[in-house]
Parts: structure tokens; C-alpha cells; sequence
């Protein structure tokens, strides 16, 4: 026993003093360590589900605040997705500031706060977050670079300048995904005359590896889809993060839309692989297949959103899914081996823009939207939901996702097209549905049928991510500052507090000594934000002011204990 | 009303469909000369100021006012709201052309002329009832800006000199011929294309800037400007002749053996920051100095230096016009014969 004892006591060292953790094991098998979140989507399946469950349906009740972090920047409020290795967490404020935090009680361990190179910043200043493996905190940059830093210490490693922003209007605002020995780095860039890319990297060097185009170039199968200019200046970033699959050794990736987003007539052809799912080898970086949802886009209806890969059976038969939300308000349902098309539904009721699918999934009749006329399209140009992510829970068979019943009247207009330079192509006006109240909600599907078993309906719009748990709790907040967790079989609202602060970041929960937490970011930074007061003139004078808190909640020592 | 009336006349040029909603911005544009006494009676705009806000409108449109920024109509978005902020036209300016530092807002002055920043200024400043009159936005700019540049934004023909000012479109596949003649001519955009061309890796932009954009790992080749042509054709061809110690090849060894190699960026008093260039884009490296064996300096440069291989004459000529020129508006001509 002793001997038992010894041996446990010198692999926790190990653990703790091998400067190479979190391996690659670990990140691919993270289901295995609840306490953790060790990806952005908690595993790289992106189901935002964490099989804790000491907070439950009884006892959420006393749940309780239990530290509060400041990242004493409030210009982009609180986007990230905190990680959580082994008690440690690490958290990417706005404007690249990182801190490495005890996760039982939120002091600093260190912190790192990035030079910003430029003046003008594209997109926003807050980011989604960071990636942490083999010892080092890995993030994208404001101004578009790739770093690593010592994950013990903070200290940076290394600074690689991936394009000038100021020669691209790209940077990078969410965490890069670490598949093997590389880190994948997405990029921003879809309302600016700028060519998507995907760079890998060394993780240990941080060596160049490969690039994808997100465009083809001459002679690349694709390029016929895009005219003859525009390849090197139509958009298409992988703005937010993919998913990757150990089975199909496949990394999976949502393209963002064409630039510009609305005049389209310099751009004609399907505008591959803009507004697609593309499937990548990510040792090689080579494609392997894609799916194209929205062919030439004039919406501004990205395929950004998260993959969420589901492995589901129907009548005995394995189904390996890839279930997509499109900004387009539609969901598209994929067989993640083959890139075929399964099935697809509405998440949200008001949609003009196309008349159903063909057997293949794709939109017929897309409206027109002409130069210098005002076209109403629902949903809006900031989506049927924005890029704050779903959730899917292996024991409820349930995908929960978000809509918002919100649409805009478009105006598009010819623009100079100078690269690096904003190339949005028109302007949009955010209304609500000609003949329906605006309103935003939380369903629950069937993630393969779209069969939504409840709806949850919120007064404005959602633009916090979704979490759900192993005692079947769905835990959320909304843009008035109220953290709230739902019943996730029944929709019904269980708890809720008021933060003081618009919910506009990614939940998680972890456990450190049997405690379990919840840390929800607080501080609007959605780039959408200014939305609700347009399109909900009541809202105005009752939102909350800017923040940037990580509010984390416990439930109280004893009830914690009873729980167990 | 006789705004209503102006107004009239300068959309019926403009689609049907369009008149409405001009007609309604107009009039709301125009409520402070209608009720604020100090901005003077409807009757006593000029038609060129309201063509003037209303080219502004339109820029607003294609470039500020989605709601990503500032929304439709200045109602705001993810940026500020513009409506009804009364600004003063002195700052309106300075912000479009420089931008905020450290927010998204970016500068504007490389791709509007001033014309068309003095009709922005006009078209904001029509969407307050407080701050500046709209005919501020024509007011001699600040101390900074040269007096021409007024005269320029001040032109009767404005409509036509903007479209003469705005940038060029670059959107064209460059091209190179495979013969030539002595004829043979450099172009500064072809040239702009090779050292930006952002279609592969890296490039000259990887470890080179050029007016302010580019790497930040080796010289800033803006200087070259000032030298004759085949100076710069020179430099192009033999980097390792440079004399600047400050980018000459440094080889770092770790404790554990690994050698880096690339130029030094800056040494603080706990570790030293080396561009390493053995691969590209160049890695910046902060390497602590209680890690480090040995620091060397080698012969050679950390620049590729194949380039007589690498590009065709034409290519050559087209980054010397590339480097010889300020601004590309107006590009510099480079012949053949001004290299040899």
C-alpha cells in the first residue's frame, strides 16, 4: 500500500513538474479529466459538455460566487474561453493581456501583457481565448503574430509576425487549435479585400509548417468560382476554431464569408471555399473534402461557427455527424468521414433568404440582393445567432444552440478594392421580422432530425456561449448581465444571478480538490453589442456598462461536501 | 421647402427607389439650419454642400457605416454611434485620417483623398444638431496639412477631382512578359505586388518594411527612395554588401547544443531576442542569457540573396519603381537604361 502510495505521489510530481503538459494524450482524451478544460470547446469534438456534476438540479440553488477576476481592461470586454490544466487557469483578457490564475481562488500566478504593434486594430479587441500544451500558452494576436509562452512562468518563448495587419486588415481573435506537434492559427479578415488562411506550426520550434488558402489560386481546382481578380483579395478567414476527429484523423474548419460581404458582382461563381466546411489532414495541410453551404454569399452568412462532431446511432447504426450552425439562422448536418450531406433544419423561424434545400442540402431560390436597392433579408448579418458556441450533451442526446429573430435591409454598394482595406460592400440596418416581434431563444434538438424537444426564450438576443453538464445542467447569461442555468431537459430556468455585466464570452466548469466551478466571463464584447439597442429600443438606458470580470461560482464548502 | 426642392433635383438622377429614404435623411439632416437659427435658414445652403454630405453619405455607407462600426446612418454598431455627437469638424478630420489608437478604428487618409474626407466630415457633421456647421468640414484643415490641400478640397469641379485622387484599385493578377525590349519599362505596382505578394509565405514583407508596412527583422527599404536606380538594383542583388552591423547573421548556442541563427532584435538584462531567420516568417526568439554558450558573429547576410535567379529583369525594374515611388497614385517611371 505504502509502496502504492509512493509510486502515485511521484507520477503527480512528474505531473506537475513535467514542463510538457498538457500532452497531446491528454488534449485528444480530455472527456477522461472532467476537471479540466483543456480545449476551447472542452473537447475537440466542440461539445462544450463537462461530465461534473456535483453542481446539480437540488443544490444549485445555494450556488454561490465564490472569486472574481479584473482583467483591468474593459475596451473588449470578455470574449475568452478560460483553460484549466492540473489548477491552474489561464485566461486571455482583451488587448492580449494573459494571466496564469490559482483556479480555486483567482490570484496571479503571472501575467503577460502583449505589445500591440499597431495603431488601428481590425475587428475588436477582445479574443477568444488561448491554447496551452506541452508546456506553453500558445495564442494569435490583435496585430496578427503567433506566440508561445512558458506556461510555468510566463515568459515568452517566441513572437512570429504571421502577415503585417497593416498589409492584410487580418489579425487573429480566437485560441489556435493543437493537433499532434502543430498549432493551427486561423485568422480574421472576411470584411476586408485580404485571402483567408489557416498557418500551422511547429509546437515546439514554431517553425513554419503549412499554409491553406482558403481560396484557390491559379491552377488550384476551385479558382474557376471566383472571376479572375478576386482570389487574392475575396475574404474567407477561419475566424473562430475548428474541430479535429482522432478516427478520421481529420481537423474540420468553418470559412467565413467573401469579401465584400455584399456587393458581389466583381466575385461571380460559387465563391469556394468561402462559407464552407473544409476538411483538413492536419499533418499535411491538404484538403480533403468540403461542403459548401452558402454558395456566393451576399449576406454576409459565414460558415465560421463551430463543427460539432457527434457520433450518433440510428436504429443500430453508427452515425459520425458533423452538426453546423450557419450565421444564415440554418443548420447543416454532415457525414464528417465522407463530407456528404445528411439533413438540414431552421434554427430560427424568420428566414427569407433562400426557399429549402435541394437533396444535396443546397439553398434554392437565394434572394437577390441588387447595388443601390434596400433588400429586408432575414435573419440579419449578424446571424440567426453570432459566434458564441453551442452545446452538446452526451447524456441528454441533445444539441443546444441559439437563435435570434432579427433581420436587416441590405444596401449594397461598389467599393475601391485596395488590399488590407475595409471591403464590406454596403451597409445593413438591423429591423425586427416584418411580421413577428424580435425576440432571441434557447432550443434544444435532435441534432441529426432538428425535432426540438423545448425552447427557452430570451427578451434580446444571446451572445454568451452555452454549457452543458453531467447533472444535466445548461448554463448561460444574457446581454443584461443575469448568469442563468437551465433545466437541460426541460428548458426550465433553474438559477440565475446578476453579474452587473453583459454575458459575451464561453462558460466552462472544472473541479479542483472536489470542488467543481463555474466560471462564466462577464463584459460585452461582442462586436454585435450595439445590436439590441437598435433593434430594441426599450433596452436602451438598461444596459449594463463595460466590464471585463471572470465571475466563478461554487457551491458552499459544506453543500459542496454533501454532494459528493 | 426649398432643401426639399434641391434635394429633389439631385436624386432624380438617382433610382427611383432611393428617393424616399433620401428624402427623410435630408430633411432630418437638415432639421438644425431649419430650427437652429445660428446655422442659418434652409434657404442659404448652398447645393454644393448638399451634394457634398450627400458623397459623404455614401462613403460613410460603403466603409463606416456597417454594424460592425458605425452602424447605418451613424445609429451606431460595434463602434461608437455617431448621431447627434456634435463634433467639431477639426477632430472628425484628424480621426478619419489617423484613426484611434489602440481601438479598430483605422486611418483613412491612404485611401480617401482630401476631398472626399472633408465630404465624410460635412455628412457627420449633418447628422448632429450640436457642434460644428456642416460647412466647417471646408475650413482651412489645421496648422499640419499643407494650404494645398484646402485649395484641393475647396475645387469648384470637387466631384471630378475626387474621382482623379481616389486610390487606384489594385485588384489585377500581375503579369509578367517573357521578352522584352529596351523599352522596357519598370511599374511600381507590379513591383508593389512581388514585395507584398501575399499569395505565398514569405517574401521581401516577411523581414522588410516599406512606408510603414512590412517586417520589422531587416532594414526598412523606404530609404532606398533616395538612391539612383541602379544603386538600388545593387543593393537588390548583393544584400550581403550591406554595412548595417545592426542586421548582420549572429549564431546563438544553447546549453542543450540547439543552434540559432538570424539577427539580433534586443538584449535586455535577463535574455537576448534573436529574429531567427533559418526558417520563414522569420521567428523572433527570446532566449534567456543564463541558457546561452556562445554568440557569434558570421559572415554573410540572413537575407536569401538569390534574387538575380530568382526574379526576370521586368520583375527587377518593377521593384525599383516600387521603391522609387511615394506614393502609387503617382507612380515613378524606371527605364531599362537608368539601371546599367
Amino acid at each position: 500500500m505504502t509502496c502504492i502510495r509512493v509510486i502515485a505521489f511521484a507520477l503527480l510530481c512528474s505531473l506537475v513538474a513535467n514542463a510538457q503538459e498538457p500532452s497531446w494524450e491528454r488534449l485528444v482524451n480530455s472527456d477522461k479529466e472532467p476537471q479540466n478544460w483543456l480545449n476551447y470547446g472542452g473537447n475537440q469534438a466542440s461539445h462544450r459538455f463537462s461530465s461534473l456534476d456535483q453542481i446539480n438540479k437540488t443544490n444549485i440553488k445555494q450556488l454561490t460566487t465564490t472569486w472574481m477576476f479584473q482583467t483591468g481592461e474593459l475596451r473588449g470586454g470578455l470574449n475568452a474561453t478560460p483553460m484549466v490544466v492540473d489548477g491552474v487557469m489561464y485566461l486571455m483578457g482583451p488587448m492580449n493581456r494573459v494571466f496564469a490564475l490559482d483556479a480555486t481562488n483567482g490570484q496571479i500566478l503571472w501575467k503577460y501583457f502583449y505589445k500591440i504593434s499597431v495603431q488601428g486594430i481590425p475587428y475588436q479587441r477582445g479574443s477568444r481565448g488561448l491554447a496551452v500544451a506541452y508546456g506553453k500558452v500558445y495564442f494569435g494576436t490583435l496585430d496578427n503574430h503567433f506566440v508561445a509562452l512558458d506556461a510555468k512562468t510566463g515568459r515568452e518563448l517566441w513572437d512570429i509576425e504571421i502577415q503585417d495587419t497593416k498589409q492584410c486588415g487580418c489579425n487573429v481573435t480566437s485560441p489556435p487549435v493543437v493537433v499532434k506537434d502543430k498549432v493551427i492559427v486561423g485568422g480574421t479578415g472576411g470584411e476586408h479585400a485580404h485571402r483567408g488562411y489557416l498557418n500551422a506550426f511547429d509546437a515546439k520550434t514554431g517553425k513554419h509548417l503549412w499554409r491553406f488558402y482558403t481560396i484557390p489560386g491559379p491552377g488550384e481546382p476551385g479558382f474557376e468560382t471566383w472571376g479572375e481578380k478576386m482570389w487574392k483579395y475575396g475574404g474567407g478567414p477561419a475566424w473562430l476554431v475548428g474541430s479535429y476527429d482522432a478516427e478520421t484523423n481529420l481537423l474540420y474548419w468553418g470559412i467565413g464569408n467573401p469579401s465584400s460581404d455584399f456587393y458581389d458582382e466583381f466575385r461571380p461563381g460559387a465563391n469556394l471555399y468561402t462559407n464552407s466546411i473544409i476538411a483538413l489532414n492536419p499533418d499535411t495541410g491538404k484538403m480533403q473534402w468540403y461542403y459548401q453551404e452558402v454558395p456566393h454569399d451576399m449576406y454576409d452568412f459565414d460558415s465560421a461557427y463551430e463543427c460539432v462532431l457527434i457520433d450518433h446511432e440510428v436504429n443500430g447504426q453508427k452515425q459520425k455527424l458533423l452538426v453546423h450552425p450557419n450565421k444564415g439562422g440554418y443548420t447543416w448536418v454532415i457525414d464528417r468521414t465522407t463530407g456528404k450531406y445528411l439533413n438540414s433544419y431552421a434554427h430560427v423561424d424568420n428566414i427569407t433568404w433562400f426557399k429549402g434545400v435541394d437533396k444535396d442540402g443546397k439553398p434554392q431560390q437565394m434572394q437577390k440582393v441588387l447595388p443601390n436597392e434596400k433588400t429586408y433579408v432575414c435573419p440579419s448579418a449578424a446571424g440567426g445567432r453570432n459566434w458564441e458556441a453551442s452545446s452538446y450533451s452526451p447524456r441528454t442526446k441533445l444539441w443546444y444552440n441559439m437563435g435570434w429573430e432579427v433581420c436587416n435591409i441590405i444596401s449594397p454598394q461598389k467599393q475601391d478594392i485596395v488590399e488590407g482595406q475595409p471591403l464590406f460592400g454596403g451597409s445593413m440596418e438591423f429591423v425586427a421580422p416584418k411580421d413577428a416581434k424580435a425576440t432571441g431563444h434557447i432550443d434544444a434538438y435532435d441534432p441529426l432530425t432538428g425535432k426540438r424537444s423545448w425552447r427557452f426564450m430570451t427578451k434580446y438576443m444571446n451572445v454568451c456561449s452555452l454549457l452543458s453538464t453531467g447533472s444535466d445542467l445548461l448554463f448561460s447569461g444574457d446581454v443584461l448581465g443575469e448568469a442563468f442555468a437551465l433545466d437541460a431537459k426541460t428548458g426550465e430556468k433553474l438559477w440565475a444571478f446578476n453579474t452587473g455585466a453583459s454575458l459575451s464570452g464561453s462558460p466552462i466548469t472544472y473541479s479542483v480538490n472536489g470542488k467543481q466551478y463555474v466560471a462564466m466571463p462577464t463584459g460585452m464584447g461582442s462586436l454585435v453589442g450595439g445590436l439590441t439597442e437598435i433593434v430594441w429600443p426599450e433596452a436602451a438606458g438598461k444596459l449594463p456598462e463595460a466590464a471585463s470580470t471572470l465571475v466563478v461560482f461554487a457551491l458552499p464548502d459544506g453543500v459542496a461536501k454533501g454532494a459528493k | 421647402m426649398s432643401f426639399a426642392f434641391w434635394n429633389f433635383k439631385f436624386e432624380i438622377q438617382q433610382t427611383r427607389r432611393f428617393i424616399a429614404l433620401s428624402f427623410l435623411l435630408f430633411a432630418f439632416c437638415l432639421l438644425p439650419f431649419a430650427f437652429n437659427e445660428p446655422r442659418a435658414s434652409a434657404n442659404h445652403i448652398p447645393p454644393q454642400l448638399m451634394v457634398n454630405i450627400e458623397k459623404g453619405r455614401v462613403l460613410y455607407a460603403g466603409s463606416c457605416g456597417n454594424s460592425y462600426c458605425h452602424g447605418s446612418e451613424g445609429k451606431g454598431g460595434g463602434g461608437p454611434k455617431l448621431l447627434n455627437k456634435g463634433f467639431r469638424a477639426t477632430y472628425l478630420r484628424r480621426v478619419i485620417s489617423e484613426g484611434v489608437n489602440g481601438t479598430a478604428m483605422p486611418g483613412f487618409k491612404t485611401r480617401f483623398s482630401t476631398e472626399e474626407i472633408t465630404q465624410l466630415v460635412a455628412y457627420l457633421l449633418s447628422l448632429s444638431s450640436d457642434g460644428d456647421n456642416p460647412t466647417a468640414a471646408f475650413a482651412p484643415p489645421a496648422a499640419a496639412a499643407p494650404q494645398g490641400d484646402f485649395a484641393a478640397a475647396h475645387g469648384d469641379n470637387g466631384a471630378t477631382a475626387a474621382n482623379a485622387n481616389a486610390p487606384k484599385a489594385i485588384a489585377h493578377v500581375s503579369s509578367v512578359p517573357s521578352n522584352f525590349t529596351v523599352d522596357l519599362r519598370g511599374d511600381a505596382q507590379a513591383g508593389r505586388e512581388i514585395f507584398f505578394e501575399s499569395a505565398v509565405v514569405a517574401t521581401c514583407r516577411s523581414c522588410h518594411t516599406v512606408n510603414g508596412v512590412g517586417g520589422k527583422v531587416a532594414s526598412d527599404l523606404t530609404k532606398l527612395r533616395a538612391l539612383p536606380p541602379r544603386d538600388i538594383l545593387r543593393k537588390i542583388l548583393a544584400p550581403q554588401d550591406s554595412k548595417e552591423d545592426k542586421y548582420g547573421l549572429l549564431a546563438v548556442t544553447i546549453k542543450d547544443g540547439t543552434v540559432y541563427t538570424g539577427v539580433k532584435r534586443d538584449e535586455g538584462a535577463q535574455d537576448l531576442r534573436l529574429f531567427d531567420t533559418s526558417s520563414l516568417p522569420p521567428i523572433s526568439r527570446t532566449l534567456l542569457k543564463s541558457e546561452i554558450a556562445k554568440t557569434e558573429k558570421k559572415t554573410g547576410s540572413a537575407c536569401p540573396g538569390n534574387y538575380a535567379e530568382k526574379f526576370t529583369l521586368k520583375q527587377l525594374l518593377d521593384l525599383i519603381a516600387f521603391f522609387k515611388t511615394e506614393d502609387l497614385r503617382k507612380p515613378a517611371a524606371v527605364s531599362l537604361r537608368e539601371i546599367f
